[in-house]
């Protein structure tokens, strides 16, 4: 018999080792002993997934690697998610995510897209090759509180500058945050486009989204 | 300011047959990945250029009349022999073609998959007579050559990137079973250039450091590698050109292991890095950055870049080409393109002087 923690450290080994079938498990364990889904996602799932991208960085992992990770997150998530006890009155921070016009390639994107939806974010993933008006048509439409832009491909940077504009011209500039991030990115290219942030990765991305949204006042 | 830019003396042709014979050039070679930019010479969209041999090989001639690059050609690219396979393209009117629907959404219909024939499926008949439409125009002055993308990208063209990368763990076989697919493809088209007398390069971004590990490349990606470079070998006398995009710090020995005469790099690569570990053993070309610096950059910035590259790598052992990182946006401008070439005319100029790289 497992004590509870020894079921949230089977939730992170099973992200981390890329083990499904672990997790799963771990997942419905935890229901069994009513450990609260969200502690479940945050003190289990969530740290193997941080794990997993520390063996990232240290390039013992690589994106094969974290594809598989994440996978067994989902895993976790699918028995957990319809058990999250949500406040009805705390509505959670909305973002929008999506890959710039004239780029497919969404491994990024749809890493970033897991850990901020997990994070406690409500999202809105407009996908690949995302026209720069649509961006901001779906900002304006759900009031997004962040904006997080990806692109893989230096051809298609300016892009996130021209949305930005966008925002500015609709008069929304001021009440989205907007992130940015993806192989060529840097802070350098973040500040120079005026964006509020830049993360170098998924982990990364959910704890600047929080900061910005509390700079906002918004609760997550 | 009066840079003293001569103009070529001797044609690429002229250039690599004095090379290969030890004998003296004029100046390094240079060949920038110049690709669908040829549309805009011809003014004609993007879309309607890779559908037609005629208007990619007028292209062609149009970008090495202007610009006299070392190499000139076409070639089915990145997504092309899977295109051939049943992946299907999307191509926008004014911009790169990339995968809409890979054929593999699973593995049940793998046994539906066969090797191409060259001369019926997809665009590939279209690039074996463009290469003969620019060879009759150009080929006295340049060689002509056929870019192909490697068997792992190919591979991921046919499974979905993710999908692929996720199966190189749970489910290795089947991986393997398409790389040996796709391989058997390629070589059919690459016999097919080189039965018209042209060499095939290979560009393989996908299997880049930058996605998977040394160990992964070695797994799946170099064998069939190899047989790509084994077949190259046989057909034209010397091992192609290999461009990987990315990180590649930790397989430039597999490249050449690979059979690559030239090893074509990233701008994130460092030259002077490349040389010590195998310029002894391959030809470096790279790495001016495609965007900050040709595409936005002006002349004094890609002259300083041309003479960083050239101080690093322009004695390497076995030799050197000057040229950009990555392919070229679309809209490089034209003057900075000349830019390029020049510099190797004013700075890559025999006998080459280290004192003015500074």
């Amino acid at each position: 018999m497992s004590n509870n923690q020894e079921i949230l450290d089977k939730l992170a080994r099973g992200v981390r080792d890329m083990d499904e079938e672990l997790t799963v498990a771990a997942a419905q364990e935890a229901l069994q002993k009513n450990i609260g889904a969200l502690q479940a996602i945050n003190e289990g799932l969530v740290t193997g997934m941080n794990e997993a991208g520390s063996l990232y960085n240290a390039e013992e992992y690589f994106v094969p690697e974290l594809l598989m990770c994440s996978d067994a997150m989902y895993a976790g998530l699918d028995v957990l998610t319809p058990h999250i006890e949500r406040s009805n009155e705390v509505s959670r921070a909305k973002v929008v995510i999506g890959v710039i016009e004239g780029d497919t390639h969404d491994i990024g994107k749809n890493l970033v897209k897991l850990m901020v939806e997990v994070g406690g974010f409500e999202i809105y993933d407009l996908g690949r090759d995302v026209p720069l008006a649509s961006f901001v048509a779906k900002v304006k439409e759900v009031k997004a509180d962040v904006l997080c832009l990806s692109t893989l491909m230096s051809t298609t940077m300016e892009g996130m500058a021209e949305v930005i504009e966008l925002l500015r011209k609709e008069g929304l500039r001021e009440q989205v945050a907007v992130m940015v991030g993806g192989g060529p990115i840097s802070q350098a290219f973040a500040d120079r486009i005026g964006a509020d942030g830049y993360s170098e990765n998924a982990i990364g991305a959910v704890e600047l989204a929080r900061q910005l949204v509390a700079q906002k006042g918004v609760a997550v | 300011m009066n840079y003293g830019i001569k103009s070529d003396q001797m044609t690429p042709k002229e250039r690599m047959t004095a090379f290969a014979a030890g004998k003296e050039i004029d100046r390094i070679r240079c060949m920038p990945l110049i690709g669908d930019h040829a549309c805009r010479l011809i003014g004609v969209p993007v879309a309607r250029y890779h559908h037609s041999a005629e208007l990619m090989a007028e292209g062609q001639i149009a970008v090495f009349r202007l610009y006299r690059p070392d190499g000139s050609g076409v070639g089915p690219g990145l997504f092309g022999i899977a295109e051939a396979m049943g992946t299907k393209l999307k191509f926008p009117e004014d911009g790169a073609p990339y995968v809409d629907q890979p054929v593999l959404q699973d593995w049940s219909n793998f046994s539906t998959l066969t090797p191409v024939d060259p001369y019926k499926d997809g665009r590939l008949p279209l690039y074996l007579e463009t290469l003969q439409l620019i060879n009759q125009e150009i080929g006295d002055q340049v060689g002509v050559g056929s870019s192909v993308g490697g068997p792992f990208t190919a591979a991921a063209s046919l499974r979905g990137t993710e999908n692929f990368l996720k199966d190189l763990r749970r489910n290795p076989e089947m991986v393997h079973a398409l790389l040996q697919l796709v391989t058997e493809s390629a070589l059919r088209y690459i016999d097919a250039v080189c039965d018209l007398g042209f060499k095939p390069s290979i560009s393989e971004p996908t299997a880049s450091g930058t996605l998977i590990s040394a160990k992964q490349f070695r797994e799946f990606a170099k064998p069939y590698l190899k047989m790509y470079a084994d077949r190259i070998i046989e057909r034209c006398g010397s091992g192609p050109m290999l461009h990987i995009c990315g990180n590649t710090n930790r397989i430039w020995p597999d490249m050449v292991e690979i059979g690559a005469t030239i090893l074509s790099l990233d701008n994130i690569i460092d030259l002077a890095e490349a040389k010590e570990v195998v310029g002894h053993r391959a030809c470096l070309a790279g790495n001016v950055k495609p965007i900050d610096t040709l595409m936005k950059g002006n002349r004094e910035q890609i002259y300083a870049e041309a003479k960083e590259c050239l101080r690093k790598t322009y004695d390497s052992l076995k030799g050197y080409i000057l040229s950009s990182g990555c392919g070229l946006a679309l809209d490089t401008p034209r003057e900075n393109i000349m830019a390029l070439m020049d510099a190797a005319r004013i700075y890559g100029r025999y006998p080459i002087d280290p004192e003015k790289l500074v």
